[in-house]
């Protein structure tokens, strides 16, 4: 046989294959995105799986559904991980040219990536001089780069909070209040002890929860604007402030459940539920937690500022932003200003246990908790949650989680310090 | 009548074609790219493809990486422990379920069962197992081994399994004195014993498959063989060592290559069972690039412990690939 009999059918399927792939490149430029015609679809996507969370993004749709009745939205979510695992497929569709037209990011580092790589666009023309007087201006600023706005936000998380058993901590004589320092706390330890019990709750089968507890301990020692110069240089991680975060870390450990790297954040939570341990240190999303192992606000726990960081918010801010190809822009846009009105903000916190962003929603109806959380966030200082990476970097974080494992085997302070100054 | 022929002549070529065409794009391309992303700047969000300088620097960062290192020795210990524990399953219970008369057909499917299992699935349930507080622990106080031990004095025995930290049988003193330059060597060479549960849990997934590949094995030895030695005089005992282990011996170098590509990419198990375990006890490489690519965004790092891998599991499955065609090449 000639090898013209082999090749030309050779030629034919690579032709073929070079049309399927080429098609699965995603939306060539111009379509789609140019257009300012609305469409009747909305890809939304998100790491809101679990039950709270899922609800709360489920009224910010009912209300975007309300008002653009005939739009279908597509719920893109990914569970897991603090959003690590959504974070990574997200990573893989924007890769490959199919954007979902809007996503869960964050303000601004984990905006500030996606501006970099040039694939989100302004929405500055969602902000009306309301809704810019409503948010306060750090939150605005954070959600700014090079001048335009790139996100809006639906809830604000806290990362500093110290919850605790209130029947094992009243019966051991232990007081606590917003004026608790640390070193009153770790004061306690001893006395649970003795008395057979376990001073901290702890759930590390992840090592999000380790980042959450060790971010705040690193506010609590060096105060917020040493804390933040951690992330543009002024403070080097060798600092003692550092050093003394790590140090209050290790006593956590070694005062934990002995189980804790087995289980989860919310099964650490149940375990103060159960009054398996007395404090635990989380973001305000553990309330959740506490609530769904049926303990009661103000009965079975209280909670206060992780010690030392009274005034101080350490925030977590849940943020859309709209693909720069987006095949819906328009909606993208609409999605935006839905979530960012007073009805909806207040819907959103009602389910998620969040607050809103917003500082003008009425808090009636909101659990005690909420109340006390939206007035902090309206006066207190803001600093913006690393363990969420809001602040610092993917890879920064990822050397945190790594430095702090090493911790977590017995690793001392010296090489937490070496191994978080080299990679900074 | 012409085109007949020619078509059919050409038609074993043709409909290699599209396999052909596939593997090309979606493996070689893909480890083409790969090859090319670990030599790469590409360490953020955005696409970077520009050559690292020098561009083997990822490399030397890599075998530096204290956490690579930690993986790349718990990688061996898990796939020796899992080879071992998991074909000895498979000898022992596919010798017996052939040698079984009743319900021989219900006990394959017992053991063999575990294997439908996604090893997520499998993770979680051992996760729980080996809860320290809750799990397998618990058995020992039923059982009444603690009441026993405290009694003589020594304590309750309470492992710690997946949340253990701690290495057993470390070498590095040994290796140390024989070769002093190791002695400062910062990587503890031991067993991790947070290690041994997830050995553990997926020797009893796939030990149904070795099984499996055991009974296929034990099919093929001829009767009269094992007849013959019996009128010999051949004890049991010597029956096994002599004729039907040796003659298992092609079909435990299948399982054991196929159990080593498992075990080189094991992932899943791991995620669901501890991640990366307290101190790296349970890291593995297969965590490493997931997290190093897409938590971290360092994908040239991710892509250059994707290709070590890819360099380990070809370690194992190419000579054997090489045999068997050059088995097939005389067979034919």
């Amino acid at each position: 046989m000639s090898h013209r009999t082999v090749l030309r059918p050779l030629a034919a399927m690579g032709a073929a294959l070079a049309l399927v792939l080429t098609g699965c490149s995603g939306p060539s430029e111009g379509t789609g995105s140019e257009t300012s015609e609305p469409t009747d679809s909305l890809e939304i996507f998100s790491w809101w799986t679990a039950s709270a969370e899922a609800a709360a993004l489920s009224a910010l749709t009912t209300e975007f559904e309300n008002t653009y009745p005939g739009v279908e939205i597509t719920n893109a979510a990914v569970a897991g991980g603090g959003g690590g695992n959504a974070r990574a497929v997200l990573q893989t569709r924007l890769q490959g040219g199919d954007p979902p037209d809007s996503w869960m990011a964050g303000p601004g580092e984990l905006a500030r990536q996606y501006y970099d790589a040039g694939v989100i666009q302004p929405v500055t023309d969602v902000y009306d001089d309301e809704l810019r007087a409503a948010i306060p201006s750090a939150v605005l600023d954070n959600m700014t780069i090079d001048g335009e706005i790139y996100s809006a936000a639906a809830g604000v998380g806290r990362g500093n909070v110290l919850f605790y058993n209130k029947e094992l901590v009243e019966s051991n004589g232990i007081e606590l209040s917003a004026n608790t320092g640390m070193d009153d706390l770790m004061g306690t330890v001893d006395r649970l002890k003795a008395a057979g019990v376990t001073p901290f709750c702890l759930g590390d089968a992840t090592i999000f929860g380790d980042q959450v507890i060790l971010d705040a301990l690193l506010l609590a020692s060096l105060g917020p604007d040493a804390r933040n110069g951690l992330f543009d240089g002024s403070t080097e991680w060798t600092d003692p402030g550092v050093a003394e975060a790590v140090e209050n870390y290790q006593t956590l450990l070694a005062n934990a459940n002995t189980d804790h790297s087995a289980l989860t954040s919310s099964e650490a939570a149940g375990y103060l539920a159960d009054g398996k341990c007395a404090y635990y240190i989380a973001g305000d999303w553990a309330y959740g937690y506490l609530k769904q192992a049926g303990a009661e606000d103000q009965v079975d726990f209280g909670y206060i500022p992780v010690p030392d960081t009274a005034g101080e918010y350490i925030a977590i801010i849940d943020t859309f932003v709209v693909a720069k190809d987006a095949a819906n822009v328009v909606n993208a846009k609409r999605w935006l200003q839905s979530l960012s009105t007073v009805e909806s903000q207040r819907a959103f916190s009602l389910e998620k246990g969040s607050i809103p962003v917003r500082t003008d929603v009425p808090m009636d109806g909101f659990p005690p908790y909420q109340v006390a959380a939206a007035k902090d966030f309206a006066q207190d200082t803001i600093v913006w949650g690393f363990s969420t990476g809001q602040i610092g970097t993917p890879s920064l974080l990822q050397s945190f989680g790594d430095a702090i494992t090493a911790v977590n085997g017995g690793g001392g302070v010296d090489a937490f310090q070496a191994a978080m100054a080299s990679a900074s | 009548m012409k085109f007949r022929a020619r078509l059919s002549n050409n038609l074993p070529r043709l409909l290699l074609i599209p396999s052909i065409l596939i593997s090309l794009v979606f493996v070689y391309g893909f480890i083409s790219f790969t090859v090319v992303a670990s030599l790469s700047n590409w360490d953020s969000f955005a696409l970077d493809l520009s050559l690292r300088e020098p561009w083997y620097q990822t490399y030397i960062e890599l075998f530096a990486n204290p956490r690579f290192q930690i993986g790349l020795r718990n990688q061996l210990i898990f796939t020796v422990g899992f080879l071992a524990l998991t074909t000895v399953i498979g000898l022992v219970l596919g010798i017996l379920i052939h040698n079984v008369v009743l319900a021989k057909g219900f006990f394959r499917t017992l053991f063999l069962a575990p294997y439908a299992l996604s090893f997520i699935v499998t993770g979680v349930v051992w996760r729980w197992l080996f809860n320290p507080e809750t799990g397998v622990n618990l058995l020992l106080d039923v059982l009444g081994i603690n009441s026993v031990l405290e009694a003589i004095g020594v304590g309750p025995l309470k492992p710690g399994w997946l949340t253990d930290p701690s290495l057993v049988l470390t070498v590095n003193d040994a290796l140390g004195a024989a070769f002093p330059p190791l002695r400062d060597m910062g990587l503890q060479l031991g067993i991790p014993v947070a290690m041994i549960p997830i050995i553990i849990a997926a020797s009893w997934q796939v030990g149904g498959f070795a099984m499996a590949m055991t009974l296929a094995g034990l099919g093929t030895i001829p009767e009269e063989m094992i007849e013959a030695a019996r009128v010999d005089g051949a004890s049991s005992w010597q029956i096994y060592t002599k004729i039907v282990i040796p003659n298992l011996t092609p079909t435990i170098v299948s399982t054991l290559v196929i159990l080593g590509w498992t075990s080189l990419t094991i992932f899943d198990l791991v995620v669901a069972m501890s991640g990366s375990g307290p101190g790296f006890a349970t890291e593995v490489p297969g965590i490493f690039v997931y997290e190093q690519s897409f938590r971290a965004f360092r994908f040239n790092s991710g892509a250059a412990a994707s290709i070590v891998m890819l360099i380990a599991v070809s370690a194992v499955v190419v000579p054997y690939l090489a045999r068997a065609y050059r088995n097939q090449e005389e067979g034919s």
